[in-house]
């Protein structure tokens, strides 16, 4: 707890440089932040010429296809890329740890809070792009930005782990891009849920993202009501996680420390 | 008078392993086990020091001045012993370690100062002093990353000299920028003193030490050689041979 306890302490700083770090990652290129949007519109662009050439899934059609496919696959890859830069936090900021006692915790928090606010953009792209094209507003859609940002809390136990490991392992970084990639393809994200063998189907729901993902899509798309018990998982997760990754970084952080 | 920062036998001990493998392997098996090779860099080290004190700490390269001033910030936890601190520290170690490049120097000074946690509004009080003291004119404005090594040290210096700090730790902290400047850091450093500010100076310019300091402690291999008044530690410290 005393590492959540420091997150709070140092909320004004998670927050500016989070804030910075959206605003200047593009610093110096003619687009500047609006590659924050650019980025995420063209990936919805690409899904939707993809997926609508390939016929996949075949059982939608058209703009609900496509709503389908952005809907798992833009979160999926803003959680993805939350892991890999959050798995750094303490390599890149190693300038940073020698010279003051900022809790390591407050570095994994505004790496993943600069991401959060990267994939709610992306997510707000989607909408947009969304509603533009038809779909109708419903209420539920409200959801759609705490079900991103519970995806991110559960990103950011993950994160203490990894950037622990990464501090002392390089080879971190390149298992995580194999397993993120292999992951992806674990969950009905890319492919239709028709496709997962049915002895498997009832066990997907222990794979933490799919939970996310799969209410996300939902939201997205009004399909269903809202699944307490997927709701309760979403909250559970990153329960678990930050406990692990807490634990992880109390036991590691003088050793950390060592080799910032 | 109650000490700002102390330090009671505190040692330091690295673990240095020549494959990574090696560490993973150690965090599974019992401490008699271990691989690593274990360093002492800072053994058996106590001081005090009080507001309005500066103690100085002088030794050669890879004496453990660098990881003693960082245990005492708090930046690195100690082996042994203890480090306690009554206020709020400020550390500055390779002077500009800690600025981002996409930021300006002006942004620079109110993530430091959010990073300290120092109330809302207190950058932008002080920002005009900060300014000015940096020299850098337009440049404040402008993304850190398009400044000189010289400029960075200007906009490091400026932004810790007005602060608010109980506690100053430097290495050598006081030989990068143009002579002016470091005239000026020194002038302003003193006036810090005065106003009650507790420094440790970690430094191998003698006339810094000789200026600012009221006590030395001489390190050699980690291990307190000397401590007492600056003419004698460096007297002591220009005579030793390595």
């Amino acid at each position: 707890m005393n590492g959540l306890r420091a997150v709070f302490a140092y909320r004004g700083y998670v927050w500016r440089n989070a804030v910075n770090e959206v605003r200047y990652r593009y610093a110096g290129s003619g687009m500047g932040v609006f590659w924050n949007v650019i980025n995420p519109a063209l990936q919805v662009v690409l899904f939707g010429v993809l997926f609508g050439l390939a016929q996949i899934p075949q059982d939608l059609t058209g703009r609900e296809r496509w709503l389908h496919l952005c809907l798992g696959l833009l979160p999926w890859l803003g959680f993805a890329e939350t892991l890999a830069r959050v798995s750094l936090a303490f390599v890149r900021s190693a300038g940073l740890l020698r010279v003051t006692n900022v809790p390591l915790e407050v570095l994994v928090a505004e790496s993943t809070l600069a991401s959060a606010l990267g994939a709610q953009l992306a997510v707000g792209v989607l909408l947009v792009a969304a509603v533009a094209s038809g779909v109708a507003l419903h209420p539920r859609l409200l959801l759609l930005p705490l079900a991103v940002a519970l995806l991110h809390a559960f990103a950011f136990g993950l994160g203490l782990l990894l950037a622990s490991w990464r501090a002392f392992f390089a080879d971190t970084s390149e298992v995580l891009r194999v397993v993120t990639q292999l992951w992806m393809w674990t969950m009905p994200i890319a492919y239709p849920e028709a496709l997962v063998p049915a002895a498997l189907r009832p066990w997907l729901g222990l794979n933490p993202p799919w939970v996310y993902l799969q209410q996300i899509r939902a939201l997205g798309l009004g399909q269903t009501d809202l699944d307490p018990s997927s709701w309760l998982l979403m909250f559970g997760w990153p329960i678990v996680s930050c406990a692990v990754g807490l634990l992880v970084v109390q036991r590691l952080r003088s050793q950390v420390l060592d080799v910032a | 008078m109650t000490a700002l920062v102390s330090a009671e036998g505190v040692g330091k001990q690295f673990r240095i392993y020549s494959r990574p493998l090696d560490r993973a392997i150690d965090w599974l098996t019992p401490a008699p086990a271990r691989r690593g090779v274990a360093i002492w860099a800072v053994r058996g080290v106590t001081l005090n020091v009080r507001p309005g004190f500066v103690l100085g700490v002088i030794g050669r390269n890879g004496a453990g001045k660098t990881s003693l001033l960082r245990m005492l910030g708090g930046s690195l936890l100690p082996t042994e012993g203890r480090c306690e601190r009554r206020g709020r520290v400020l550390s500055l170690q390779g002077l500009n370690l800690a600025l981002t490049g996409a930021l300006t120097g002006r942004q620079n000074v109110e993530v430091a100062a959010s990073l300290l946690r120092l109330p809302t509004g207190y950058a932008q009080r002080h920002m005009d002093q900060i300014h000015e003291f940096s020299g850098l004119f337009e440049f404040f404005d402008r993304p850190v990353g398009t400044y000189s090594a010289g400029m960075r040290v200007r906009l490091a210096c400026a932004t810790f000299a007005f602060l608010d700090a109980d506690i100053l730790l430097l290495d050598e902290a006081l030989t990068g920028g143009d002579r002016f400047f470091a005239e000026r850091y020194s002038a302003r450093l003193e006036s810090l003193i005065a106003g009650g500010v507790g420094v440790v100076m970690a430094s191998h310019s003698m006339d810094a030490v000789k200026r600012h300091c009221h006590e030395v402690l001489i390190l050699e291999r980690g291990a307190v050689a000397f401590q007492g008044a600056p003419g004698e530690a460096i007297r002591r410290y220009l005579g030793s041979r390595p």
